[in-house]
């Protein structure tokens, strides 16, 4: 696994404002990847081997469950930590996203100061 | 304009938008690039590419780095240099985005963490708590008004008086203004009359519509921001409403505890032999359920109902109350009614409704004999088992017109006789351990 995170989200609002939350952490050495729809999250995926995926429930194409299962079932890709993007108050999103393989959840609108935190504790940062 | 990040530039360039964009326009042009940051480090591009011909690329009057290309590099520069302008521009959209995210949250957060809350001192702890979560300062304080003075009421009195004149200083400067203010030269600022040794603070007024309640502080050595002006600003205008309803049920629930100290008060008056009686079944009333580990709802309930389990001897007759000598039958019976005139006049209220069972159920017995519903065992309400262990024990150890009181030994002694006929034995239980608990100094137990 490599030192980076991928963010997928098919809208870029969402994209941008998880980029500019992470962005800091790339004076820890951490690259930040981005993908808009989950075939291009799988592609980005195998081929930066990332410790973090941030990924969106509802896409087009192929959806964040769907993205999720095919990591686990991917042997190439173990280990890698995913945490799903929500909308606030969909408990069902949440247990399925968990059945899928996520390792956690975070509702939107989400809490950078969470995000952040998340991130760095994936990575073994203190602030 | 804020200082280039030069990690802004590898973002830029990281995105496809942009890297495909200058790649197709440098095949158009039918040249190679490379693009280096400002240590000479490779961005972009031909890694392997002569540094023959470089153009810098600049942004906001600073060389950020550099292109390379054997031909058409200042096309390709200008191109770039175009594309970094509009990602900047997105970027500091991004941020305020991410800020207005933050604020979402932090109202989200203040909502969970003190909107139902109802308690004026953890109001405060939180909205001071959630000042210094999402301010970068040292101390949060909450000053209160009243009477004429700004009292603190929440935060640290170590580095700020506790108490200003509403029109002195500067937090009774920002009161009377009712606007929120920086002060990053506390010391400096004309209303400063010593009152703080914090070198700066940001001061914004706790007010609802119609009412002044106070003024909510960031503390520290500052300097604080415009951004951190309208963080405080929001917590306070959003906490204000909070405390002021927290402040409102304090008040009601004062009203109401008066109230029935009033009732309770106006039997005692009617009935001197029992002067004290009242407060002593209340003190053993709430030490009993202290010990049976009840929640503090059900014990503030249960305190309620024993202040005045004997309400209902209002309604019975001055000469059979004060009656010196035994009672006949006819008077017992009367006299007996006073649980039932109790639950009607507590009925009155909705308020009062969650006690009216203790008093009703006062003098019913464990084994089904006492009166005036002759129900039994676990059937009689838990409240009205406790008062009846209490009211019982009160009554034996205290004078009576036509009796002694028992002293205290053998009182206890005549209450475990009752365990199980006339009491409820853990009940009793409770009682003799809570008795016996140094926790009950001269038998009592302080009040809430």
């Amino acid at each position: 696994m490599n030192n980076c995170i991928v963010i997928v989200d098919d809208e870029t609002h969402i994209r941008i404002l998880l980029e500019e939350t992470l962005e800091e952490l790339e004076d820890d050495g951490i690259e930040i990847y981005l993908a808009s729809n989950g075939e291009q999250a799988l592609e980005v995926i195998r081929r930066q081997q990332p410790k973090l995926v941030f990924l969106d429930v509802m896409m087009p194409i192929l959806n964040g469950y769907d993205v999720c299962e095919q990591v686990r079932a991917d042997p190439a890709l173990a280990g890698i930590e995913i945490i799903m993007l929500t909308a606030k108050g969909q408990d069902q999103d949440r247990q399925r996203g968990i059945a899928a393989g996520a390792n956690d959840y975070i509702t939107k609108p989400f809490d950078p100061d969470v995000i952040l935190a998340r991130a760095r504790s994936v990575f073994g940062l203190t602030e | 304009m804020s200082p280039f990040n030069p990690r802004t530039f590898k973002q830029i360039l990281r995105h496809e938008i942009v890297s495909n964009s200058l790649a197709q326009l440098a095949q158009q042009l039918g040249t190679a690039y490379l693009i280096i940051d400002e240590q000479g480090k490779s961005l972009a591009g031909d890694e392997h590419l002569a540094d023959e011909n470089r153009v810098a690329i600049g942004y906001g009057g600073n060389t950020i780095g550099w292109l390379i290309a054997p031909q058409h590099a200042t096309v390709l520069a200008t191109a770039l240099e175009g594309m970094i302008a509009l990602e900047i521009e997105k970027k500091a959209v991004a941020a305020d985005g991410v800020q207005m995210y933050r604020e979402i949250n932090m109202l989200f957060h203040l909502h969970e963490s003190v909107e139902a809350n109802l308690n004026l001192n953890e109001v405060c702890n939180s909205l001071i708590g959630e000042v210094c979560r999402l301010i970068n300062c040292e101390a949060s304080l909450i000053f209160l008004a009243e009477s004429n003075q700004l009292q603190l009421a929440a935060g640290s009195p170590l580095r700020h008086r506790a108490m200003q004149a509403v029109d002195a200083g500067i937090i009774g400067h920002i009161y009377t203004s009712g606007v929120a203010d920086i002060f990053n030269q506390v010391a400096r600022a004309p209303c400063f009359d010593g009152e703080t040794d914090y070198p700066a603070m940001i001061c914004a007024p706790l007010k609802t519509s119609d009412n002044r309640i106070g003024i909510l502080v960031a503390a520290g050595n500052g300097p604080f921001s415009a951004n951190d002006l309208k963080l405080l600003t929001t917590l306070a205008s959003h906490g204000a409403i909070v405390l002021r309803n927290a402040q409102l049920y304090t008040e009601l629930h004062d009203m109401f505890q008066s109230t029935v100290s009033v009732l309770a008060e106006t039997i005692e008056k009617r009935d001197p032999y029992t002067a004290g009686h009242t407060q002593r079944v209340t003190d053993y009333s709430v030490m009993i359920a202290l010990h049976l580990g009840l929640p503090l709802t059900d014990i503030s309930n249960l305190r309620l109902s024993a202040i005045l389990h004997d309400v209902g001897k209002i309604g019975v007759r001055d000469h059979i109350l004060l009656k010196s000598t035994p009672l006949e039958p006819d008077e017992v019976e009367k006299m007996k009614q006073h649980t039932e005139h109790g639950a009607d006049i507590l009925n009155c209220s909705q308020l009062l409704h969650s006690i009216v069972d203790g008093v009703r159920y006062h003098h019913e017995r464990f084994d089904g004999q006492g009166y005036n519903h002759g129900i039994s065992g676990l059937e009689i309400p838990l409240h009205a088992r406790i008062i009846a262990v209490a009211d019982a024990f009160d009554a034996m150890t205290t004078d009576r017109p036509y009796r002694r009181g028992m002293d205290f030994p053998t009182a206890i002694g005549e209450i475990k006789k009752g365990a199980g006929s006339q009491f409820d034995p853990a009940i009793v239980a409770a009682f003799l351990v809570a008795l016996d608990s140094p926790a009950s100094p001269n038998h009592k137990i302080n009040q809430e």
